[in-house]
Formats: C-alpha cells, sequence, structure tokens
C-alpha cells in the first residue's frame, strides 16, 4: 500500500511539473491564433519526450550515470564542451523565462510590478536549494501544478462546443488569413515547449541521486508513460481553453493575465485563485529544475561533484555555478523584457538546440556497452530515430521561421 | 595575415553598418501597412480582452489585482500600438487613408480602456456595460480593418 | 588486461571508494619501460590537462584560467594508475578522494565565497 501511495505521488508530481512557462505560452497562444488544429503537435512532442525520457531513465538505471555525463565520453571533449555550451545558455534563458513566470503570476495576485517581484523570486529560489530541502519542495509544487486542472473544469463548465473543437484537431492547417509560415512557427515553439532540455537532464540527474537501479525501471516508466501524456492532456486543455474564448474573437494572447481571464469568467474568483496559484507553482517548480540543471551540465562535463543533495562545502564549484545561474537569470529579467517575449525566444532557441540534447541520447541507449541487455529494441530505435529526423528538421527551420513571420506577428 | 584579418574585419563591419542603415530607412508603403496592420491587431487584442475583463468583473469574478494588471495591460498595448502606428509617416495616399482610419480607433480605445478603470474601481454596473458595449464595437470595427487590410 | 585508452579510460568520470565523483579522466601519462614500451603510469585531471587535450583557443583559454588559479601547486591532480580498482563504465578508485589533492577551483571557492555566505554547512 505504501509502495502504491509512492508511485501515485511521484506520477501526480510529474504529471503537475510536466507543464511549465513555455507550455503556458506556447499552448495557449496556439489555441487562440490556431484553435486546436496545433493539438497534434502537443500529441507528438509528448511521445517524443516520452520515448527519450524513458531512454535517459533507462541509461541512468543502469549505468548509474546521468545522460549529460556520458556525453563527454562518447562524443568527446570538444563536441561535449558545444553541447555543454549550447545547453548552459539554453538552460540559462530557461530560467530566466521560469523566474519571469514566477513573478508575473505573483503581479496577478498583488498587483505589484512583476520586476520588483524578480529579486525575491531568484532569493527564494537560491535560498531553498542552498538549505537542500530539495524533496518536499519538489513533491509540493508538483502536486500543486495539478491545479491546472481547473481548466480543463472551466471548459466543461462554459460547454465548450466539443464538436467543433474535435473537428479543429483533425484538421492540422491554417484558417483563412493565417500562412503557413506562422502555423509552422508555432508548431516548433509548441514542440520545443515539450521537449525542452533541461528537461531529460533534471530527470535523469534525479535518477542517478536516487540511485535507480533495474529494478526501478517499471516505477520510471509509469511516470513516464503515464506522468507526461496527462501533463500533454493538461497543456492541451490550456490550448482548448484559448481555442474556445478567444480564437472566435481574434485575439492574439501576449500575456499571462489573459491566459487566467477564460477561467475567472467562467469559475468566477476561485477558479481565477487556482489558476494563479497554479502558475506559480509549475513555474517555481519549473525555475528550481532549470537552476539545478544549469549546474549539473557544467559539472557532469567537468565531472565535479555536483547534486542537490550535496550541501554547498562538499560541492562549492556545483553551488557556485547554481548561484551565478540565477543572478544571470535575473539580470536578464531586468533588461526589462517581457518574461512572454524572453518565453518565446526561448523557445525558438531550445528547438534550435533539441538534436544536440537527443542525439547522444539515442547513441548511448543503442551501446551495449553500458545497457548490456538493455540496448534499444526495435520499437524504441524505431521511434527514437524518426523523432531524431523531426528535431534535425524543427531545429533547422526554427530561426528562419522565427525571422520570416517576424517572431509570429 | 594580420592586414587581412583586419580587412576581413572591417568588411563585417561595413556590412554591419550597411544592414542597419537599410533597417533605419524610411518605410515603404508594404512595410508600413504590416505596421500598422500589428498596431490595429494589438489594439484588438486589448480591447476585446479589456470587454471580456469588465463582463467579468461586472459579474463579481475577478479580484481587484488582477483587474487592475488586466487593465494596466490593456491601456499599456493601446499604448504602444499608438506609438507604433505613429513612429514612421506614411509614405504614401493608401496608407495615409490606413492610417486615417487607425489612428482614431485606437484614440477611442485608450479612452474606452481609460472609461473601464474609471468604471471597474467605482463599481458603477451601469457604467462598465456601457463600456463594454463601446469596446465590442471598437473592437469589431479594428476586426474589419485587419481583415481588410491584412 | 587490455584497455583501449581513447575508448575505455579517456573522458570517463571516476569514482573513489565511496562512489564520490573525483573528476573526469581529463588526460593520460604514459611512461617508457625499461624494454622502451610505454605503459600506463597515471590519470590527470584538471583543466590544464584538458585545455591541454581540447587543442586550440579554445584550450589555451581553458588552461590559461586554471594556470592563474595554480597556487599551491602547479598541473593537474595525479592520479597514479596503481589506485584504480577496476573500470566499467566509470573508473573506480581503491581510495577515499579524501586522499587526493583537492581541486583548486573547489578549494578556492569554498574558501572565498561559500564560507562567506551564512547557512552552508547544512546538508540533507
Amino acid at each position: 500500500m505504501k509502495k502504491f501511495l509512492a508511485v501515485t505521488l511521484g506520477i501526480l508530481t510529474a504529471i503537475g511539473g510536466f507543464v511549465d512557462i513555455g507550455d503556458l505560452v506556447a499552448a495557449s497562444q496556439s489555441g487562440a491564433r490556431f484553435g486546436m488544429s496545433l493539438a497534434w503537435v502537443m500529441l507528438v512532442g509528448v511521445v517524443g519526450i516520452c520515448a527519450y525520457a524513458e531512454m535517459a531513465g533507462r541509461v541512468v538505471a543502469i549505468t548509474n550515470r546521468p545522460v549529460f555525463d556520458l556525453v563527454r565520453e562518447r562524443l568527446g571533449p570538444r563536441m561535449g564542451l558545444l553541447n555543454l555550451v549550447a545547453s548552459f545558455l539554453v538552460t540559462l534563458m530557461t530560467l530566466g523565462a521560469e523566474l519571469g513566470g514566477v513573478a508575473l503570476a505573483v503581479e496577478l495576485a498583488t498587483s505589484v510590478h512583476r520586476l520588483l517581484w524578480v529579486p525575491v523570486a531568484g532569493v527564494v529560489l537560491w535560498v531553498a536549494l542552498w538549505r537542500v530541502k530539495f524533496e518536499t519542495l519538489e513533491r509540493v509544487f508538483g502536486l500543486a501544478g495539478l491545479l491546472l486542472v481547473v481548466f480543463v473544469v472551466a471548459l466543461f463548465q462554459m460547454h465548450a462546443p466539443w464538436p467543433d473543437l474535435w473537428h479543429q484537431a483533425l484538421s492540422p492547417m491554417p484558417d483563412q488569413g493565417e500562412n503557413w509560415n506562422t502555423y509552422f512557427y508555432f508548431g516548433i515553439s509548441l514542440f520545443a515547449s515539450a521537449l525542452t532540455p533541461y528537461e531529460v537532464f533534471f530527470f535523469s540527474s534525479g535518477g542517478v541521486e536516487e540511485k535507480w537501479g533495474p529494478k526501478d525501471l517499471p516505477v520510471m516508466r509509469a511516470n513516464v508513460f503515464i506522468g507526461f501524456p496527462l501533463g500533454g492532456l493538461l497543456a492541451l486543455g490550456l490550448m482548448a481553453v484559448a481555442a474556445v474564448v478567444y480564437h472566435p474573437l481574434d485575439v492574439q494572447l501576449n500575456s499571462l493575465a489573459q491566459v487566467a481571464l477564460p477561467v475567472a469568467a467562467t469559475l468566477g474568483k476561485l477558479g481565477l485563485a487556482a489558476a494563479i496559484l497554479a502558475f506559480f507553482a509549475t513555474t517555481f517548480g519549473a525555475a528550481m529544475e532549470t537552476g539545478l540543471s544549469s549546474a549539473y551540465v557544467v559539472a557532469q562535463y567537468f565531472g565535479w561533484p555536483w547534486g542537490k543533495l550535496l550541501g554547498p562545502r562538499r560541492a562549492a564549484r556545483f553551488h557556485v555555478v547554481l548561484m551565478v545561474s540565477i543572478l544571470i537569470g535575473m539580470a536578464v529579467l531586468f533588461t526589462t523584457i517581457n518574461p512572454i517575449q524572453l518565453t518565446e525566444y526561448m523557445l525558438v532557441f531550445s528547438a534550435v538546440v533539441l538534436p544536440l540534447t537527443y542525439l547522444p541520447i539515442l547513441v548511448v541507449a543503442n551501446d551495449r556497452q553500458y545497457l548490456g541487455d538493455h540496448v534499444n529494441g526495435r520499437f524504441a530505435n524505431a521511434v527514437g530515430m524518426v523523432f531524431l529526423v523531426v528535431v534535425v528538421v524543427a531545429a533547422v527551420a526554427a530561426i528562419p521561421l522565427m525571422i520570416v513571420t517576424g517572431a509570429g506577428g | 595575415m594580420k592586414a587581412g584579418r583586419w580587412a576581413g574585419v572591417g568588411v563585417a563591419l561595413l556590412l554591419i553598418w550597411a544592414g542597419l542603415a537599410y533597417c533605419a530607412g524610411p518605410a515603404d508603403a508594404h512595410e508600413y501597412r504590416r505596421t500598422a496592420v500589428q498596431a490595429a491587431q494589438a489594439g484588438l487584442n486589448a480591447v476585446r480582452t479589456a470587454a471580456l475583463a469588465g463582463v467579468s468583473d461586472r459579474d463579481g469574478k475577478l479580484i481587484d489585482p488582477y483587474l487592475s494588471v488586466l487593465i494596466d495591460e490593456s491601456a499599456g498595448a493601446v499604448a504602444s500600438a499608438q506609438n507604433q502606428l505613429a513612429a514612421q509617416p506614411p509614405p504614401d495616399d493608401a496608407t495615409r487613408t490606413l492610417r486615417d482610419q487607425l489612428a482614431p480607433l485606437l484614440l477611442d480605445a485608450a479612452g474606452a480602456v481609460g472609461d473601464l478603470d474609471h468604471a471597474t474601481s467605482a463599481g458603477d454596473d451601469a457604467g462598465i456595460d456601457a463600456v463594454v458595449a463601446r469596446l465590442r464595437q471598437l473592437g469589431d470595427r479594428l476586426n474589419d480593418l485587419v481583415d481588410r487590410y491584412r | 588486461m587490455i584497455l583501449f585508452v581513447g575508448f575505455d579510460l579517456l573522458d570517463r568520470q571516476i569514482l573513489d571508494r565511496d562512489g564520490q565523483d573525483v573528476g573526469k579522466v581529463d588526460d593520460v601519462e604514459f611512461t617508457v619501460g625499461e624494454d622502451g614500451s610505454p605503459y600506463l603510469t597515471a590519470l590527470l585531471v584538471g583543466p590544464e590537462a584538458l585545455g591541454r587535450r581540447l587543442g586550440g583557443w579554445l584550450g589555451r583559454v581553458v588552461s590559461g584560467v586554471a594556470a592563474r588559479l595554480a597556487m599551491a601547486r602547479p598541473g593537474p591532480i595525479r592520479i597514479p594508475y596503481d589506485a584504480v580498482e577496476k573500470v566499467d563504465n566509470a573508473v573506480h578508485l581503491k581510495i577515499r578522494r579524501e586522499l587526493l589533492p583537492e581541486p583548486e577551483l573547489e578549494a578556492w571557492l569554498r574558501e572565498h565565497v561559500i564560507a562567506r555566505i551564512p547557512g552552508n554547512d547544512h546538508e540533507e
């Protein structure tokens, strides 16, 4: 019974932890702009993250080494360094975007300007990670993220036109007055929001610290194959709400306040409070994960002791990188860039960096020397290869599309 | 070899300067139209969001801090749209007509959002309804403009 | 035991007797034996060693930063190959990492940055 509860808790935390500021922005904006016609991208993205997270988790369980650790071994120190720089910079950008999301969420509840919350969010984040009380925080924020279900509730309460939504989802094309460039630009952002690199770094590093072994594979798979798709469903809920309320009005979303408005209009103050709390929980949880991930990748490349369970005196370099990452994240926000815009750029650059993150995982997951009999089967490889192609296409098209569409303007 | 490297740097700088000069030049009709449509869309986003907010507030569904953030954002969006439109003078007659249609709409939008702020602060339900009606009307006209000139 | 240095050893994680991270095999040291053939004598750990292997201006930057920090002891940390217990997907040492010299950067940061911030001696 206790084991069942632990597993359920793990899955619930995974569901709530799936969504971050990237999903909040990409899913809502896609819904407002294109209705449900980009829903398939969310589906594809979820399948992709499930496949690769399972591979990464399997690598961790068998070798007890996190995935990024093995990048340098397999690709060599030069390619590894390139990978490190790209991954670190993108994860740093993501950290900035998440902190911005936290500041925005608190602004919605207090009307105090978001820039004033940025230092507060940064300091609180740093203290939480400095004092190393991670597991409780992860649980609390992961479960609070489940409050996003309020969007699904709102959908039912507003008597969403399900046949219309379904019909939109089945016609994957831009509607009248929109062009394919913008459609694919939003599609790539949505795809990147499901597959952001830090998720894999964090997932595999966590597995090492929890000392996963082969017998933990079933639980790991449950977390991945149940948790992530249900998390994707929450993101689809966000898309659907925007599709029902904003799409018919031809209104484009560019603020978190707009995202929550339909929930308020349908469910009143309680629904609004739940939505704001959900925004806070998902972004703060993601800020913790991205902060740690940025330090993980640097430490794992150089071989330093690392870990969210290691105190500062035992892992000085790791904690200093963590501190510097949070400072840089805050500095980016102090340029007064709109966090939503920062998130949009972050998604594009994540898309560009995706092949660097996922190719090594596929390579390592096929290496008998590391995994013995647990190497990828034919199915895993088929899915992995297909996704690699998709990821490369997305990476190549991302920046040109951003330029051509003026970042979706 | 050193001279070659400096020459390369010089050419790169020249290209960057030329690029910036090109971007900073006066807008041609196509660019102006695109900018104007963006400004109109931004105005549309703001007024329709504000209308939704007004209705929800009248129905007692919003908390005050949240409403004030929404209204501030709408007002800010309309102001940037106005700035965006005013940044460049229209290069030809067609675009001048476009500006003459859009600018008053954005001006009205700014006024309406301000009035919404008053009405919601005062808790004046009838006032809110009136402003929401204006916002909706403005939304329809902005939408027409966007559709026509996209 | 036959090891292919390039595949099995270089860039692999080094763990001590307790499974704690020590560093990566940034480089290796060969010595020429009495019969004239080279054999592996030590693992080299540290940014100086890594910088040398990276080569080019990038490597020089990495080594340069490291050299600037090296106060007490110049050069990378040298782990004699005798201290290696086994090599599987990591290099496992027979000794605890406390017996090895501490990396310069770690020590410097701990003294000058971490120690100055309150609450740094907590651990889960």
